[in-house]
């Protein structure tokens, strides 16, 4: 890996973090809007609960506006999808600028879903800048620890948020594994107890079960890089 | 439309949707809140002929290397004071000389490498200078990127006309950045991501293939800069730094200065590395010194100037001081501590007693102003719209010294969106547009 500051290390890894904070919170809220529409949503309380946010909206349809779109909401979708360019914006010479752009551009959805009437089909937009982003980084930044500080990042937020908001353990698993694969061969330093932890997880759960408390994997998903 | 390019104007909305994309943007401090906004462009360009373009590079060449080699006499042996062509009053009363930077040697002998010098076009088709910037001056990024994302959208536009390519500039920095390199990588420093030309620092970086760094990233050691590797310190040896000379240095300048790097003016000092532009440029391109840039070319080239400073009185003589109190509905009166469009009066703007009021911050503070004649420049056309109106517009053209004295064939042309506005600061609201150099 080339000459790398620290904080850049960190941002790179943030930048990632950031940006499967926004890709899977985006996933999630689509879902529940769906079932705003004419379903029967999970009460928002529980949500909060579940991502450890607290609890300031009124209802299920102010907490999906609020949560997506308020930028003066520290917990907010588009807090983190600020953080997410900012980060990125920070590495444009790290990233090239063809790669920034697709966070660009999703944060451009994100303000345009804001103001729209039908605000999902912006998030859809969204979703494929991300899913570009991913590819392009992936295609155009030559220097592989590069790729894989940004990929710690991601998979380590997976695997917290879908821990947190009770995804399947099969699933959880696998982003688990996934996690544990992609620090082994990154230039980043990990906490022993966190690595130990997920570790002694997936190796328990071969048969496709966690155990029924998940704070302690939480925790160990987030801590595991030491930057 | 001229040379017809009805194609460009048909894509503005495409090549608006492509810079949002790129996040061209540039912030402002309003209020002590910093707003970041996309920075209006237009896509009718401005056209410089081929022929137009020989005397300016010529011009604005010679202007460059006689601003160096004042900088290189004001900080050593100050001929030009002695011989009475400048007064000393003008350089040790500038706020942007730094008695800190007396006898140092920059590498290669250079203090501007890159130079913005902005100029306007008179109605006469006579191109006059208005401002040197050898500080940190901004911009060349818009047009760069904007030139490539038009190609994209009007290929066929760029097809068929013999426009000089403007590509280079990321090259041309780097080549400065080698050349005066003491040995290391080379770094543009930025004081971060809200800087109002954030986007610039880190464009520029990725363009000329150097390391984007904050202060944080840095550090001195045994009068060495470098740069906090993850894999150790690498040795820095050219710092191309965007921020003001007041918070370079908390150990040299402004102590409470966070987003500069402590003792890297020892570094400097000492010649282990090249900062561009250097520290104290300020006091050549303080408006009351542009008054004697023509005197400079003379003094120092034994040439005339090719190009032409807007006619201009310094109220510090009396002879001047009583023409500028006479007609000042005529003038424009400027500040010389102010920048970015603030502090520029137009004597035909005030009331009567803020007239009497001005006169008499003038006689009280001659130093502190210059007055010029108004140059009713050109207005260019610009879209409003779907309609094309007139707006006055400025050119700032950037000039890079390294090896050799290189003016970049392309350039920043501001406009004022207000249509009784001279002020084209992005600062003040104003948009920019591309500027074509005809290759024959």
């Amino acid at each position: 890996m080339g000459a790398l500051t620290l904080s850049k290390i960190d941002r790179l890894y943030w930048m990632g973090r950031y940006a499967e904070r926004v890709n899977t919170t985006l996933h999630f809220l689509m879902n529940y809007y769906d079932q705003t529409i004419d379903g029967q949503p999970v009460d928002h309380r529980q949500i909060c609960d579940q991502l450890a946010v607290p609890n300031i909206y009124k209802d299920n349809e102010d907490f999906i506006r609020n949560f997506m779109f308020d930028e003066t909401n520290p917990d907010s979708l588009y807090t983190a999808a600020d953080h997410m360019l900012g980060n990125g914006m920070t590495l444009r010479e790290t990233i090239k600028s063809e790669t920034l752009a697709y966070l660009q551009m999703a944060f451009n959805y994100l303000v345009r879903a804001k103001n729209s009437t039908s605000p999902m089909i912006e998030a859809q937009s969204m979703i494929d800048a991300l899913m570009a982003f991913r590819g392009s980084f992936d295609d155009t930044v030559e220097d592989e620890g590069i790729r894989d500080i940004i990929k710690c990042g991601f998979t380590s937020e997976r695997c917290s948020l879908y821990l947190r908001l009770g995804y399947p353990d099969k699933l959880c698993l696998k982003e688990m594994g996934k996690l544990i694969a992609r620090v082994r061969h990154t230039p980043v330093r990990t906490r022993s107890y966190a690595f130990a932890e997920l570790l002694k997880a997936t190796a328990a759960g071969d048969g496709g079960r966690l155990p029924l408390d998940r704070s302690d994997l939480i925790h160990a998903s987030e801590e595991l890089v030491e930057i | 439309m001229h040379m017809g390019l009805t194609e460009l104007q048909d894509h503005v909305h495409v090549i608006n949707t492509q810079m949002a994309r790129y996040g061209v943007k540039f912030g402002i401090y309003k209020n002590g809140i910093y707003n970041e906004r996309l920075f209006p462009f237009d896509p009718i360009p401005r056209i410089i002929t081929a022929e137009e373009f020989v005397d300016l590079e010529k011009g604005l060449k010679q202007r460059v290397d006689a601003l160096n080699l004042f900088l290189a006499d004001i900080y050593d042996k100050k001929q030009i004071i002695r011989d009475n062509v400048v007064p000393a009053e003008f350089v040790y009363r500038s706020p942007g000389y730094l008695a800190q930077c007396e006898g140092i040697k920059p590498p290669m002998g250079i203090f501007s490498h890159i130079s913005g010098i902005d100029l306007v076009k008179g109605k006469n088709g006579t191109w006059y200078i208005l401002e040197d910037n050898l500080r940190i001056p901004s911009g060349a990024s818009y047009p760069l990127i904007a030139r490539m994302l038009c190609r994209r959208c009007c290929p066929q536009t760029f097809r068929e006309r013999a426009i000089l390519d403007n590509r280079n500039y990321g090259k041309l920095l780097k080549d400065a950045m080698d050349y005066v390199n003491r040995g290391g990588i080379n770094v543009i420093l930025t004081p971060g991501r809200y800087n109002s030309a954030y986007f610039e620092h880190s464009y520029l970086a990725e363009q000329s293939d150097a390391v984007l760094a904050e202060s944080m990233d840095l550090y001195v050691e045994d009068n060495r800069v470098y740069y906090r590797g993850n894999n150790g310190p690498v040795r820095v040896g050219a710092i191309y730094r965007r921020l003001s000379d007041d918070y370079l240095d908390p150990l040299t300048f402004k102590p409470e200065s966070v987003i500069g790097v402590p003792n890297i003016m020892a570094s400097y000092r000492a010649g282990n590395v090249a900062i561009m532009n250097t520290p104290g440029n300020g006091v050549a391109d303080d408006k009351g010194i542009y008054y004697f840039v023509p005197k400079m070319i003379r003094y120092y080239l034994d040439q005339e100037p090719i190009l032409h400073n807007a006619p201009t009185y310094l109220p510090f003589y009396k002879e001047d001081l009583d023409y500028t109190l006479e007609n000042l509905d005529k003038l424009v009166v400027k500040d010389v501590a102010e920048a970015g469009g603030y502090g520029v009066v137009f004597g035909n703007s005030l009331s009567p007693e803020q007239k009497e009021s001005f006169k008499a911050k003038l006689r009280q503070e001659p130093r502190r102003f210059i007055s010029q004649e108004v140059v009713d420049f050109e207005d260019l056309p610009i879209m409003e719209g779907d309609t094309v109106v007139n707006r006055k517009a400025d050119l700032r053209a950037f000039v890079v010294s390294g090896e050799e004295t290189t003016v970049w064939p392309c350039g920043l042309t501001r406009f004022s969106r207000n249509p009784s506005s001279f002020i084209v600061n992005s600062s003040q609201g104003g948009g920019f547009k591309d500027t074509w150099v005809l290759s024959h």
